[in-house]
C-alpha cells in the first residue's frame, strides 16, 4: 500500500515534553505572593470587596486607595518607570489583575482611570511623540488628567468613520466644532481623546485625526445622559470653537482611523484572566440567588445555569489562548476578536436568567442598589433585586457600545472568515 | 510557563494526520458508507494509521503496549478525524473502549486487551446503554453468570466493525464489565440503517454469549463514568473538527455562490450566521482542548469539564452543520451533496457518551449542591 506516510516520530521524552503548560513560573508565583501581602496589609479590616461599600463609602475609599496604589507602584503596572509606571512584564500584569479581582479591590479607583491606563496611555506609548509621553503619561498616573473617549457621534455610531466633528487648523491650534456622545464617566473627565475630521476632501476614514483636547475651556460643554437605569453613566460633549494645541495630535495627520484601531489591541492578553474571575464571582452570586429563591431543582434554571457556567469557563480557556499568543509574541489571533461579542452576549443571557430567578421580586427595585459599573458587579455586591435589575439593564448596553454585536459579526466574517465586504459600503 | 497551544511535535502530528486523511479519507469518502450500509472500513488505511503511525496507541500507557504520549496528542488526531468525518472505529476502540478499560478493568484484563487496541489489531467498542428513551449507563437488563452473558444493548457504536465488546452487565456480585468476542455464539448485531453511516450504531443482542469478567465491585459504576468522561472530551475534540469543516464548507460556498449579482457571503444575513458559528466553534474547540489538557494534567477537573465540553461541542456541531445546509440552499439538501455528512455525524455523536441536557443537569447539580 501507500508508503507516503511515515511513522510519527516523537524525539523527546514525553515526561520532559514542552506540551501544553498552564503553570506560572516560580518568580511570578513569588510576585503573586507579594501582591497578596500588599492587599492583605493595605485593604481595610473586614474587607468584603468594593461591592459591599455604599456609594458614599466607595467614593471615600477611592481617593485614599488610589494614593496607596500610587505609592506602592500598582498604578500603570505595565508602563515604563520613566513615565511613572512599574515596568512589569505581561505575566506580572496578569497576576496583579487577578489578585485584585480575587479580593474585590479596584485597580482603577476613579472612573476615568480605565480610559487613561488602558486606552490613551498605551496608545501614547505606542504612537505618541517623546514630548507627548513626557507631558501626559505622568499626569494620568498622578490623576491630574482624567480621560474620556470621544469617538461616537449622534450620526456616527456603528458607522464610526462617518463622523462629522471637524478640526480646522489656525496657526498653532486646531479649532474643533461638533458633538461627541457616549462618554463613559465624562462628568469626571478633564481631557478627551477624540477623533475629528481634519480633511473633508479625503474619503471617509482617510481624513480623520486623533486629538487630545482639554475639556476645561469655554468652547466645551459636557452634559450627562441619563440612561434607562436612571443613572447617568454617560455624557455627551459639545465643541463650539474649542481649541487644542497642534502638538496634541496623536499619530500622523489624517491617520486617526488607524491610530484608533491600534488602541483596540491593547490589554487583551493581560486582562482575560481577571475578566474570567470577575464573571465567575458573579456566577457564584447567581448560584446563591438560585438557592435562596428555591429554584435549584428547576429544570429550566439548571439548563440555563449550566450554559452560563460553560460560557464563563470558556472565557478562561479562550483567555489562555489569547495570553499564549501574547507571550509567544504574536499579533492577537482570531480568538481575541471573539472576546467582545462572547462576553457581552453571555452577560445579557446570564442577567436575564437572574431576572427570571428573582420571580416576583424582579418587579420592584428592592434591596441594596448595585455598584453600577458596566459589566459584572464586583465582589461583595448585593444579591438584591435592585442590583440584578441594574446588571440586567446595563447588559443591554454592552452589546451596543464598543462596537455592536452586529458590527462584531461583520468584522469576524470579513477579517477572520474572509467573506467579501458589502459592495454598498 | 503558560503555553496553551500545541507544541511542535503535536503540530507536526496534526499536519501528518491531516495530509493523510485529506488524501485517503476525504469527506466525500463517507458516501461509500451512505450508499452501502454493509461497506467495510478501509483496512489498509486503518493498518497504516495504527501499525505504522501508532495513532491508536497515543493515550495508552507504555506498560499496556501504548506509547503514552498523552491525551492532548490523541485530541489532535480526533479533531482531524472529525474534520473529514472519518468512517472507522478509531473513537470507539482507541478512545472509548481504551479509556473504559483503563478506568475500570483489572490489571490482567488491561494487559490482555489494551496492547491489541493500541496496535489496531483488535477493534473494541463499548456496550453500556439499554434505554432507547434516554441516554444512561445501565446494566440492569443484561445479566451475567460465571461464563456467559445475556441482554440487549442499544446504540453500540461501530458494532459492525468490532472484534470485542466491552459490555456493562449485572453479574453475581453486582455491576461489572465483561469482555465478549463479536464472533462468539449468541451475539447478534442489528442491521438498522444508521443516522451516521460513517459511525454505524447497532442494537447488540447477547444470548448466553461466552463472557469474561474484566471489572467488578462497588466502584465499577463510578469508574465507568470516568472512562466515559474522558471519551466525552475526546469526542468533543472530534465534534469541534466536524464543526470546523461545516463552517469551512459554508464559508467557501458563500464566497463562490452569487445571487442578486453578488456573492451571498457579502450579505449580512449570511455573514452573521457564519460569525455566530465561528464563535461557537472556537468556544467548543477551546473547551475540548482544555479538557484534553486536564485529562493529562488535572484529572480532578475532568468531571466538570467532560459535561461542559461535550454539551457545548454537541450543540456547536449541530449549529455548524445546520447552518452549512442553510447557506448552501437547496443543493445542500440533495443526496449528492456532502453537506449531509456533518449533520449526520452531529446527531450520530450527540447521544454517544451522554446527552447534552443530562450533561448540563450534572453541571448545575454540582454548582448548586443539589
Amino acid at each position: 500500500m501507500s508508503t507516503e506516510s511515515v511513522p510519527v516520530e516523537f524525539d523527546t521524552d514525553p515526561q520532559k515534553d514542552a506540551d501544553v503548560d498552564l503553570t506560572f513560573p516560580t518568580d511570578i508565583e513569588e510576585f503573586r505572593a507579594q501582591v497578596r501581602t500588599f492587599l492583605d496589609t493595605n485593604l481595610p479590616v473586614d474587607w468584603q470587596g468594593v461591592g459591599a461599600l455604599t456609594d458614599a463609602e466607595r467614593e471615600d475609599f477611592a481617593e485614599g486607595w488610589r494614593k496607596t496604589l500610587l505609592d506602592n507602584g500598582y498604578l500603570a503596572v505595565s508602563w515604563p518607570k520613566e513615565y511613572g509606571g512599574a515596568g512589569l512584564g505581561l505575566l506580572q500584569q496578569v497576576v496583579v489583575q487577578e489578585e485584585f479581582v480575587r479580593r474585590g479591590a479596584p485597580l482603577f479607583p476613579i472612573p476615568s482611570d480605565s480610559f487613561g491606563f488602558s486606552l490613551i496611555g498605551p496608545t501614547l506609548l505606542t504612537v505618541g511623540t517623546p514630548e507627548q509621553k513626557e507631558r501626559f503619561l505622568p499626569k494620568i498616573v498622578s490623576g491630574e488628567h482624567r480621560w474620556c473617549q470621544g469617538y461616537s457621534e449622534p450620526e456616527a455610531g456603528s458607522d464610526l468613520f462617518g463622523l462629522r466633528t471637524r478640526a480646522v487648523r489656525d496657526g498653532d491650534t486646531w479649532v474643533i466644532n461638533g458633538q461627541k456622545v457616549w462618554q463613559t464617566s465624562g462628568e469626571h473627565a478633564n481631557w478627551i481623546f477624540a477623533l475629528a475630521r481634519t480633511d473633508a476632501e479625503l474619503p471617509k476614514a482617510k481624513g480623520i485625526s486623533m486629538l487630545l483636547i482639554p475639556l476645561d475651556q469655554p468652547g466645551v460643554e459636557v452634559r450627562p445622559i441619563r440612561t434607562m437605569t436612571g443613572k447617568a453613566e454617560f455624557c455627551e460633549v459639545f465643541f463650539t470653537d474649542a481649541v487644542t494645541h497642534v502638538d496634541n495630535m496623536v499619530g500622523e495627520l489624517n491617520d486617526g482611523a488607524r491610530v484608533s484601531m491600534t488602541l483596540l489591541g491593547f490589554e487583551r492578553g493581560a486582562s482575560s484572566g481577571a475578566t474570567y474571575l470577575l464573571h465567575r464571582q458573579e456566577l457564584d452570586r447567581l448560584c446563591q440567588l438560585i438557592r435562596e429563591q428555591g429554584r435549584a431543582n428547576d429544570q429550566w434554571v439548571k439548563q440555563e445555569l449550566a450554559w452560563c457556567y460553560s460560557k464563563v469557563e470558556i472565557m478562561k480557556f479562550i483567555g489562555l489562548r489569547t495570553l499564549t499568543t501574547a507571550l509567544r509574541g504574536g499579533a492577537p489571533g482570531p480568538e481575541s476578536s471573539i472576546t467582545k461579542i462572547f462576553g457581552s452576549e453571555y452577560h445579557k443571557r446570564m442577567a436575564r436568567l437572574a431576572m427570571n430567578v428573582l420571580g416576583p421580586r424582579a418587579t420592584w427595585a428592592g434591596g441594596t442598589p448595585a455598584v453600577g459599573d458596566l459589566g459584572p458587579e464586583p465582589l461583595g455586591s448585593s444579591n438584591s433585586a435592585a442590583s440584578w435589575q441594574r446588571v440586567y439593564m446595563t447588559s443591554l448596553a454592552a452589546t451596543i457600545y464598543g462596537g455592536s454585536s452586529q458590527i462584531q459579526r461583520n468584522t469576524l466574517s470579513e477579517r477572520v472568515l474572509g467573506l467579501p465586504r458589502d459592495p454598498a459600503k | 510557563m503558560i503555553d496553551f497551544a500545541l507544541d511542535d511535535e503535536q503540530e507536526q502530528l496534526r499536519q501528518t494526520v491531516r495530509s493523510l486523511l485529506t488524501k485517503r479519507s476525504p469527506l466525500s469518502g463517507v458516501r461509500r458508507f451512505a450508499d452501502d450500509v454493509t461497506a467495510d472500513v478501509d483496512r489498509d488505511l486503518w493498518t497504516e494509521m495504527c501499525t505504522q503511525m501508532g495513532l491508536a496507541s497515543l493515550a495508552i500507557p507504555e506498560q499496556y503496549g501504548g506509547s503514552g504520549f498523552g491525551f492532548v496528542a490523541q485530541a489532535v488526531v480526533l479533531e482531524e478525524m472529525g474534520r473529514v468525518v472519518y468512517p472507522g472505529p478509531y473513537f470507539s476502540s482507541a478512545v472509548l473502549a481504551a479509556q473504559v478499560i483503563l478506568a475500570t478493568a483489572s490489571e490482567d484484563a488491561k494487559q490482555r486487551l489494551l496492547p491489541g487496541i493500541a496496535s489496531g489489531d483488535v477493534v473494541a467498542t463499548v456496550a453500556a446503554v439499554e434505554s432507547e428513551q434516554r441516554f444512561a449507563l445501565e446494566c440492569g437488563g443484561t445479566i451475567a453468570d460465571a461464563s456467559t452473558l445475556s441482554g440487549v444493548k442499544v446504540a453500540v457504536p461501530d458494532a459492525r466493525w468490532a472484534d470485542v465488546f466491552v459490555v456493562y452487565a449485572t453479574g453475581p456480585d453486582g455491576a461489572g464489565l465483561y469482555e465478549v468476542a463479536a464472533q462468539a455464539t449468541g451475539v447478534s448485531i442489528s442491521d438498522d440503517e444508521p443516522m451516521d453511516p460513517s459511525r454505524p450504531v447497532a442494537t447488540v443482542t447477547f444470548d448466553r454469549a461466552p463472557a469474561t469478567v474484566i471489572a467488578s465491585g462497588a466502584a465499577v459504576a463510578d469508574a465507568l463514568q470516568r472512562g466515559f468522561d474522558i471519551a466525552a472530551i475526546g469526542l468533543a475534540c472530534e465534534q469541534a473538527g466536524t464543526a470546523a469543516t461545516a463552517l469551512d464548507m459554508a464559508t467557501e460556498y458563500a464566497k463562490a455562490r452569487h445571487q442578486f449579482g453578488r456573492p451571498i457571503g457579502s450579505f449580512q444575513a449570511i455573514k452573521h450566521m457564519l460569525a455566530d458559528v465561528y464563535v461557537d466553534n472556537e468556544s467548543a474547540w477551546s473547551a475540548a482542548f482544555y479538557g484534553a489538557w486536564a485529562v493529562d494534567h488535572a484529572p480532578g477537573e475532568v468531571p466538570m469539564l467532560a459535561p461542559l465540553a461535550s454539551a457545548f461541542a454537541s450543540d456547536a456541531v449541530v449549529s455548524a452543520a445546520e447552518t452549512n445546509i442553510q447557506v448552501h440552499g437547496g443543493i445542500g439538501f440533495t443526496w449528492e451533496h456532502d453537506a449531509q455528512f456533518p449533520v449526520r455525524r452531529a446527531f450520530g455523536t450527540r447521544q454517544l457518551v451522554g446527552a447534552p441536557d443530562s450533561h448540563r443537569d450534572r453541571i448545575a447539580e454540582t454548582l448548586l449542591g443539589a
